[in-house]
């Protein structure tokens, strides 16, 4: 076929080609240099692919200059379909059933599929089932045809060919004016999947994400997400739930990759992991099974997971991992430790997958830290640095806190270049906390101040503890002002005493706030639901402060409820 | 035993157009005033208004005892089939709702366009010039 005389395959022509054609008069000159003015015209001017038409925007235009310029009477757009290999019909003019039909044809068969091929111009002076694949064209009665291809970046995005009844000869100039429209096109195209690909991965990925952390009476969640700074979105997530058993189920993990096919395997695979969950299967088979499944179906695909469960009474954690960073778990009082189970491969390197689970102990007010690998790495530095900084960094608070603090000490003002994923979830206290602040030095400064039993002396609290910190330069001035006036009410209202406020400044950045009342009464941690009116005060503190604690003494009426907070 | 200044006043204005009513608040919401604006929500909810719209742009501090006052207005107001609207609160107070896990629960709206010029901003239906002229306004500052 490609030897029949009637087909002519040209050589694709260069900028150099096109002054020295300009130059020569031919019919098409002057219909070269308006197109090229017209076409200009609907270049983006800031050069920013955001500000430039789309393809189905443009396409119209371009079909009436085409028809306009070169006397053609059809005009047809076909995109290529990169899974299967084929161009499909997007846009025509005059040749609209081939869109309304999905026309396909495979690259390499008939006009549009050699054109595709070959990516070069290619020109019909013969149009009939030997030379084109598509009936339509010669139905329509089509006699002579100029196709191009589409081509950005080096990669095919289609072919734009143009169609005449009268059989027109296409010659040079109007190849060069047909590759001029089609460049403009490709571009168009190009930018355009980039940017609906990238819209299409960012609203995936927060359709996946917990909107709000899970409400759960015993055990407190906050989480922190945040893209890498160009913008591409990986296939970072995290997840928690109860199971109907009260078993709660914490999963973190990560798609290798960055755009919307890792977007996509995350959100399969998260389907996956809640649903063998369901099935009442150990934390190791959810992990096994899940990579039978991934390592059919996602073929090339790659990833890490932790995958967890927390079961009543929530006195132990059992998490089996995959080849994900260790998780981190800090008891009241403790150092924080990594929770480093079995080695184990991610999903989709092995067929089978040798997972074990571990089991640690929990404690009433331990926390712990899920997190994906962008919280930890930087540029030139060992990966096991990084962890050890966020070991440092992690300890029993409340687990906003804990996000707000772990963020600040990991990123910072650092631009992140992976996304960022991270969860905290705790053991709700059950109990105040009775043992008395634990301080290893001595106060390096202390101030106090008594206030009548009164309600304006919680403002007057307010107004001191203000007072005090700012000279210690405390950048959680509101929460802490939150928690005094919390205490300072609590002395009005349920002690009826007079109460002084004490503040002491420790050492490692840290500041301890004691209200001290004189009156009966032992306050009480309520599970303030959403309606209660009262009992907000003390969770508030237990919420915002490091530690805490209510301290009584032996043959005396009154009692000190204090706090500790980090200046840093 | 020293005695607390009143520095930063607390004030409450209050526009009724029935059955709408407006409650602009502003300062420090603590224990002190609470009693103050409870009673006045209660005379709204008296008076028949259904849909209470409550600003909180200038409020500077809030604490749980102000919380509570609000849930117990979310509850009446719910219950008499009526609406309850909190309009700008600051950063620091949309964090105590989200503390209190109570962000969801309460129908926040953000910044009123109406509400930045110096004119007091207009309940959530805007009342017809003839409305407006039988507006009645109420400020209050507890204390004086």
């Amino acid at each position: 076929m490609r030897d029949d005389p009637t087909i002519e395959t040209l050589p694709p022509s260069a900028t150099a080609s096109v002054t020295a054609s300009v130059q020569r008069p031919t019919r098409w000159s002057s219909g070269l240099h308006e197109l090229e003015g017209r076409l200009q015209a609907l270049r983006p001017v800031s050069g920013s692919s955001l500000a430039s038409l789309d393809l189905d925007e443009l396409l119209p235009l371009v079909f009436d200059l085409l028809v306009d310029l070169l006397g053609c009477d059809t005009a047809a757009v076909l995109l290529h379909d990169a899974a299967s290999d084929q161009l499909v019909a997007h846009a025509a003019r005059g040749l609209e059933e081939e869109v309304r039909q999905g026309v396909r044809v495979p690259v390499g068969v008939g006009f549009a599929g050699r054109v595709a091929e070959e990516r070069r111009p290619v020109v019909l002076s013969r149009v009939d089932a030997s030379t084109v694949a598509n009936p339509i064209l010669w139905h329509k009665g089509i006699r002579s045809m100029l196709g191009v291809p589409l081509i950005a970046e080096d990669t095919l995005i289609g072919v734009l060919h143009v169609g005449s009844y009268s059989g027109m000869a296409f010659d040079d100039e109007a190849v060069v004016l047909l590759e001029l429209a089609a460049d403009r096109l490709a571009a168009a195209a190009r930018s355009g999947t980039a940017l609906a690909e990238r819209r299409a991965a960012r609203v995936l990925q927060r359709s996946l994400l917990p909107a709000s952390p899970l409400s759960h009476p015993h055990i407190d969640f906050a989480s922190r997400y945040v893209p890498a700074e160009r913008g591409d979105i990986g296939g970072d997530w995290y997840d928690a739930f109860e199971l109907s058993t009260g078993e709660v189920w914490v999963m973190t993990g990560d798609v290798v990759g960055h755009g919307l096919q890792p977007a996509i395997i995350m959100g399969r695979l998260r389907s996956t992991l809640r649903a063998y969950a369901l099935l009442r299967m150990s934390p190791e088979d959810v992990l096994r099974a899940a990579n039978r499944k991934f390592d059919l179906f996602e073929p090339g695909a790659m990833a890490t997971v932790i995958c967890g469960v927390l079961v009543p009474p929530f006195d132990e954690f059992r998490m089996c991992s995959a080849g994900h960073p260790p998780p981190v778990l800090a008891h009241p009082g403790g150092e924080a430790e990594l929770l480093v189970s079995t080695p184990t491969p991610p999903l989709g390197v092995l067929p089978e997958l040798e997972s074990s689970s571990t089991r640690w102990k929990l404690e009433d007010g331990s926390a712990l830290v899920f997190y994906t690998d962008g919280l930890i790495e930087r540029r030139g530095e060992p990966i096991t640095e990084g962890i050890e900084r966020l070991r440092g960094a992690v300890h029993s608070g409340a687990p906003e806190l804990l996000c707000a603090e772990i963020m600040e000490t990991m990123i910072g003002r650092y631009q992140p270049t992976d996304d960022v994923a991270l969860l905290a979830v705790r053991v709700r206290p059950k109990h105040v906390p009775s043992a008395p602040p634990h301080v290893e030095t001595e106060p390096l400064v202390a101030r106090s101040e008594l206030f009548a039993c009164e309600a304006e002396s919680v403002r007057g609290a307010r107004r001191f503890i203000a007072e005090c910190v700012g000279q210690l330069g405390l950048r959680r001035m509101p929460e802490v002002q939150l928690m005094v006036s919390e205490l300072a009410t609590n002395a009005i209202q349920y002690s009826g005493s007079q109460f002084d406020v004490t503040v002491d400044r420790l050492t490692e950045g840290k500041v301890r706030v004691e209200v001290r009342d004189f009156g009966p009464g032992v306050p009480e941690l309520s599970e303030a639901g959403c309606e209660a009116e009262s009992g907000r005060g003390l969770r508030i503190v237990d919420l915002l402060s490091e530690t805490w604690g209510v301290v009584t003494r032996p043959g005396a009426a009154g009692k000190s409820t204090w706090f500790i907070v980090s200046t840093e | 035993v020293p005695r607390a200044s009143k520095s930063e006043p607390f004030t409450i204005e209050i526009r009724r157009v029935f059955p709408d009513a407006l409650v602009v608040l502003a300062g420090e919401v603590d224990a002190s005033n609470v009693a103050e604006l409870y009673e006045q929500f209660s005379e709204l909810i008296r008076d028949g208004m259904q849909r209470i719209s409550l600003h909180l742009a200038e409020v500077t501090f809030m604490d749980s005892t102000g919380l509570s006052v609000l849930v117990a207005l979310q509850k009446r107001t719910q219950a008499l089939g009526g609406e309850f609207v909190i309009f700008s609160p600051s950063p620091q107070l949309r964090r105590l709702f989200a503390l209190a896990s109570l962000d969801s629960y309460f129908t926040i709206r953000p910044v009123d366009r109406s509400c930045q010029g110096d004119a007091p901003p207009s309940p959530t239906s805007t009342p017809r010039d003839e409305e407006r002229t039988t507006a009645r306004t109420t400020r209050l500052t507890p204390g004086d």
